[in-house]
């Protein structure tokens, strides 16, 4: 959320999505696995009784949902670069074009307000992944280093940390 | 409390005296292993990345330039863009994209019980039923005298001024 301060009210910030969304269009949401059982249940109620919401079981993978959605919008999540590989549409929200990570593509949307959601759709959906420069993103991550949003070659460096640290 | 201390700080002072790190990129500020490594970074005056959270009040960054970390890859990126032909890393993450398209994980989150043996399903079942009882609520354990009793053990289990 380090880049998004002004967009910490997720409900709201939903509710934008799905009023910029066409009639016959549904807004799928997938909430971060973490956050299952943090929130309260107004929060998941208030998001299901909005009309043309769907709120998803955290056991749900996000993979089906992302191969099966025409666009995801996301805040900062991982998912947006998941959604890249899948060469589904990817449309960040409130992310500056200087933020690190993959809202720099010039193949992924940037919205600045909410009245820029609906415009977005237009330009989202004829948009599609360069995997080149997907490539070379990932490339430079595997030999610089990795942050904690950085793929699974973590996996190694993690376990000889765990093994050493127990 | 000391012992395990110890180990972890012993761990660490080897890894530092052993390597020369140009700087440090933290999974989880907020744990203990971490804590400790933001000492050391603090006191060899190594750049401390970590997770930003915008929500909390974070006392313990030494390294404020949170675009430094993106430039490099950045950069780093438009040169291998650039000569892809001779790059090993592409051929690597051209592979990695794949691999993901034919359903490897895209991360290694350590939260695929579900997937694991009888006794893991259970307990992943019955985690699943305590969450949603609202069982957990998040917690921040910043500026908790918990978390300074703590740094002040491990400043004095280092036995130097950090």
């Amino acid at each position: 959320m380090m880049w998004t301060k002004y967009y910490t009210n997720q409900i709201e910030l939903a509710k934008h999505v799905s009023k910029s969304l066409p009639i016959n269009t549904k807004l799928v949401i997938n909430d971060h696995p973490v956050q299952w059982g943090a929130r309260d249940w107004g929060f998941y109620s208030e998001l299901i009784n909005t009309y043309n919401i769907e709120v998803m079981h955290v056991d749900v993978d996000t993979r089906k949902i992302i191969q099966n959605v025409e666009i995801v919008f996301t805040i900062t999540s991982s998912a947006g670069l998941e959604a890249l590989i899948y060469d589904t549409p990817v449309v960040t929200i409130g992310r500056p074009k200087y933020a690190p990570f993959y809202a720099n593509f010039d193949f992924v949307n940037n919205v600045k307000n909410p009245y820029e959601i609906s415009e977005s759709l237009n330009t989202a959906t004829n948009s599609s992944t360069d995997y080149d420069q997907l490539s070379a993103y990932i490339a430079a991550i595997l030999e610089i280093g990795s942050s904690p949003s950085s793929p699974r070659h973590n996996k190694n460096f993690l376990e000889q940390i765990e093994m050493y640290l127990r | 409390m000391l012992k395990f201390l110890q180990a972890r700080i012993k761990f660490v002072e080897k890894l530092f005296e052993d390597n020369k790190f140009e700087f440090v990129f933290s999974y989880m500020a907020q744990m203990a292993p971490s804590m400790i490594v933001y000492e050391f970074c603090n006191r060899e005056s190594i750049p401390f990345f970590r997770p930003h959270h915008s929500r909390i009040k974070d006392l313990r960054i030494v390294y404020d330039n949170i675009y430094e970390y993106s430039d490099i890859v950045w950069e780093r990126a438009n040169e291998i863009l650039a000569n892809k032909s001779a790059s090993e890393s592409f051929d690597q993450a051209t592979k990695f994209i794949q691999d993901v398209q034919n359903g490897d994980d895209l991360y290694y989150t350590n939260r695929n019980r579900a997937s694991s043996t009888v006794l893991d399903k259970l307990y992943h079942a019955a985690e699943i039923f305590w969450w949603e009882k609202g069982g957990i609520t998040t917690q921040y354990y910043y500026d908790t005298p918990k978390i300074k009793y703590l740094q002040k053990r491990f400043k004095k289990s280092m036995g130097k001024n950090c």
